[in-house]
């Protein structure tokens, strides 16, 4: 069973994705922010990261550069709610000088999401 | 002497044979009356002399106890002033000579006596007491008038030392000079002092060109001025002029001389009055000096200054005539003024009228400042700040007038408060932009619950129930909701633009004015733009935060540095070399912006990474370590360069080059 990641600072959000993943068959660990998300990482090695960007402690960005520095090929997918500025500039950077290649805007469909899961974990 | 008026005669005899004797003689006598008194003994002789009522006294040698001697000396000592005659006997001749020693008028030999000889003998003493009386006034007279002459003297004296003192008082130097020699022959003490001699003495060994320079201020030698002068005084009376003259250590100093000529001890001489002028031509120095400067300044100024003299324009400098854009000094002051000013102020006055009212305030307080508005030859109106000052100028009372052109002030003041009234929008944008991406964000994340759980619902339902078409139209309304959010963040969102031909100093001046309001803390800014620069292919909004951003970075980088912030943008062809170092340059024209501090600079570890998104040197919060990589997206996408140059400690330059429209790197490169 594949393991998947999600840091996220919004508790309702973040239950939903449980929910959502688990129904799917993914075994999923849950974060309320980057710093817990990143040692969580550490210990349990999930197969794949769900991040939201704008979060308390470590911002989803941190998160990337981080955890790519730390674990060479880490597969990670971002969402964000909009917000500070130029989203759409911001995401694009983020993948721009990141590995990650799928970037969602909340609210994002599911289909779309499962699509974007199973192209990364190939 | 009157026959009729008798001569009256004491005789002091003791024996009354003798007294018979002398009385029968004086009977004798025909030519005078005489009426004689006798006394016999010493003491009724004195008391009757004492009564002093007889012209002549005889006396006989013989008197009891006492002699004619005695009494003799006496009624001298008493004060007799008649003559005496003393009678003495024969041979007695010892005796005679002591009498008249005494004061005896005569003696006469008792036996050897006759009428006439008694008679001449009284009328000779009579005559001889006239005589001596006379004498003895004339005497008097004399030693009266000796008196007189002594007190007269002293009078004399007196005033000679009056004379001298203030001779010697003045404060102006005094000689007297006298020929043949013409050396001085007098100095008081003001000369004395003057020419720094100790005494009066050691000045007069001189003559005038002693105290003289070898040369006058003309070139003349003084020894010859000085005889020259001389002369036109003696033929003249008197003669005033300037000199120079010399003190006893040398220094030389200006003076006036005075010469009169005047007559002392009976010889023609002249005085001289020597006047030390330093001061007051030094003080004619300074006011010459002074007005000269005042004129350099005047004509010098950058300042329009007027000088107002009876409400006519005395004089003025060229700045005047340039502020009114007059050719020259000599049309405006050919111009009347009532053309220099519009026929009202904006208040409503007539200028003529406001303007006497505003002299007459600035004469009345001492000094007037207010606004007014001139009109320039060219019937252009424009507001000027005049400074009214009553100054003296020549012993008279003119006024001082100073403009100082307001139109620059006035727009500046109006260009601020635009630029203010922009900020305040900008800021209330950035406000309710900053609300807007909150709630947008807050809100997207709901929605994105709401999205998952109703998709997980539709996934629980069969494909053609009605619930899955309520979640189906659900989602639709979610999605409207999220286009919604998005419209919210239009505020905050740089809407892609599409590149167009742009005057981008015009863009780059107004980032700077806006810049330079955002400053919390003022440093220097210099700007050099090139406002000839020819058009580049931008999104102005996108130029505007390159300048923003950059200079940001450039304020920041002075933090606790009195330095410096220098813009400069210009037109630049980039060379081959150019070309090759920066691939992303092509040969061709370019605008050059350039954005230059003297801040803290930076090391090359850091100037390696600083268009890295998310890389910043900044404090958690102060800054998202995104401005200069989407700075580096911005100029990409004007398909420009961007390069920095650094030093630590130094300041940091950053060069931004943008293609000019007409470039072909923006056909070839394409957009």
């Amino acid at each position: 069973m594949k393991r998947i990641l999600v840091i996220e600072d919004d508790a309702r959000f973040q239950g939903v994705l449980q929910e959502m993943l688990g129904r799917a068959g993914y075994e999923v660990l849950v974060a309320p922010d980057g710093k817990v998300g990143v040692g969580l990482y550490r210990d349990k090695h999930p197969d794949l990261v769900i991040t939201d960007v704008i979060m308390p402690e470590k911002d989803g960005a941190e998160v990337i550069f981080d955890l790519q520095k730390e674990f060479p090929g880490v597969k990670m997918i971002v969402m964000t709610g909009g917000g500070q500025g130029d989203a759409q500039t911001y995401l694009k950077s983020i993948m721009m000088y990141s590995d990650v290649k799928y970037a969602f805007e909340k609210p994002f469909s599911m289909d779309q999401l499962f699509l974007a899961i199973e192209e990364t974990l190939g | 002497m009157d026959k009729g008026d008798p001569l009256k005669i004491l005789i002091v005899d003791d024996d009354e044979e003798d007294y018979m004797i002398i009385r029968e003689l004086f009977s004798e006598i025909k030519e005078q009356n005489y009426s004689l008194d006798w006394v016999s003994d010493y003491d009724s002789a004195l008391e009757t002399i004492g009564r002093n009522s007889h012209n002549v006294y005889l006396f006989d040698y013989r008197l009891g106890g006492r002699s004619g001697l005695d009494l003799l000396r006496k009624a001298i000592n008493n004060g007799c002033k008649a003559p005496i005659i003393l009678l003495t006997g024969q041979g007695d001749h010892d005796i005679d000579l002591k009498a008249m020693k005494m004061g005896a008028a005569d003696y006469l030999v008792k036996g050897e006596m006759n009428a006439a000889f008694l008679d001449r003998s009284i009328r000779y003493a009579l005559e001889h007491k006239k005589m001596e009386n006379k004498l003895r006034m004339m005497l008097q007279d004399l030693q009266k008038s000796h008196e007189e002459f002594k007190k007269a003297e002293e009078v004399i004296l007196k005033s000679e030392v009056k004379y001298r003192t203030l001779f010697d008082l003045s404060r102006d130097a005094i000689v007297t000079l006298a020929p043949p020699s013409w050396k001085f022959t007098s100095a008081n003490l003001s000369t004395v002092k003057l020419f720094g001699y100790d005494s009066e003495k050691e000045f007069t060994l001189k003559g005038p060109w002693d105290v003289s320079p070898e040369r006058q201020f003309d070139g003349e030698l003084s020894s010859r001025k000085a005889k020259r002068m001389i002369e036109k005084a003696m033929n003249e009376g008197s003669h005033f002029f300037e000199w120079d003259h010399t003190r006893l250590n040398g220094e030389v100093f200006p003076a006036t001389v005075l010469f009169s000529k005047i007559e002392l001890d009976g010889k023609q001489q002249l005085q001289a009055t020597v006047r030390d002028i330093t001061q007051s031509k030094r003080t004619q120095e300074d006011l010459e000096q002074s007005e000269k400067r005042f004129m350099d300044v005047l004509h010098s100024s950058e300042d329009a200054i007027l000088l107002i003299d009876d409400e006519t324009f005395m004089d003025i400098n060229e700045a005047t005539a340039r502020m009114l854009k007059y050719p020259n000094r000599e049309e405006f002051l050919m111009t009347h003024s009532s053309k220099l000013s519009p026929l009202h102020q904006p208040d409503g006055q007539d200028s003529f009228d406001k303007a006497n009212e505003m002299m007459k305030i600035a004469t009345e307080r001492g000094f007037h400042r207010f606004e007014w508005m001139h009109r320039k030859k060219t019937g252009e109106d424009f507001p000027v700040e005049v400074s009214l000052t009553p100054i003296t100028y020549r012993g008279k009372t003119i006024i001082h007038c100073l403009w100082r052109d307001l139109t620059e002030e006035k727009k500046a003041a109006e260009e601020k408060q635009q630029l203010q009234l922009q900020l305040q929008q900008a800021q209330k944008l950035e406000s309710i932009g900053t609300m807007a991406n909150g709630i947008a964000h807050n809100f997207n994340t709901i929605l994105g619950s709401i999205r998952g759980l109703v998709e997980m619902g539709l996934m629980e339902v069969p494909p053609n129930s009605r619930i899955n078409s309520d979640l189906k139209k659900a989602v639709k309304a979610i999605e409207a909701a999220k286009e919604l959010t998005g419209k919210m963040l239009i505020f905050s969102r740089d809407q892609k633009q599409a590149l167009e031909p742009v005057k981008i100093q015009t863009v780059v001046q107004e980032a700077m004015d806006l810049f330079k309001a955002s400053m919390t803390a003022p440093v220097e800014i210099r700007q050099n733009i090139n406002m000839e620069c020819e058009p580049v292919l931008a999104a102005p909004n996108e130029i505007s935060q390159v300048v923003m951003n950059l200079c940001t970075n450039a304020y920041h980088a002075l933090e606790g540095i009195n330095g410096r912030i220098t813009i400069s943008l210009d037109e630049v062809e980039i060379d081959e070399g150019m070309a090759r170092r920066y691939p992303n340059l092509c040969m061709g024209k370019y605008a050059r912006l350039v954005i230059c501090d003297t801040g803290k600079g930076m090391n090359s570890v850091t100037k390696e990474r600083i268009f890295e998104p998310f890389f910043t040197t900044k404090e958690i919060g102060k800054g998202t370590g995104l401005g200069l990589s989407v700075i580096h997206g911005i100029v990409m996408n004007h398909h420009g360069e961007i390069t920095v140059d650094s030093q630590l400690g130094k300041g940091t330059t950053v060069n931004v080059y943008f293609p000019l429209a007409d470039n072909d790197v923006n056909n070839t490169k394409g957009a």
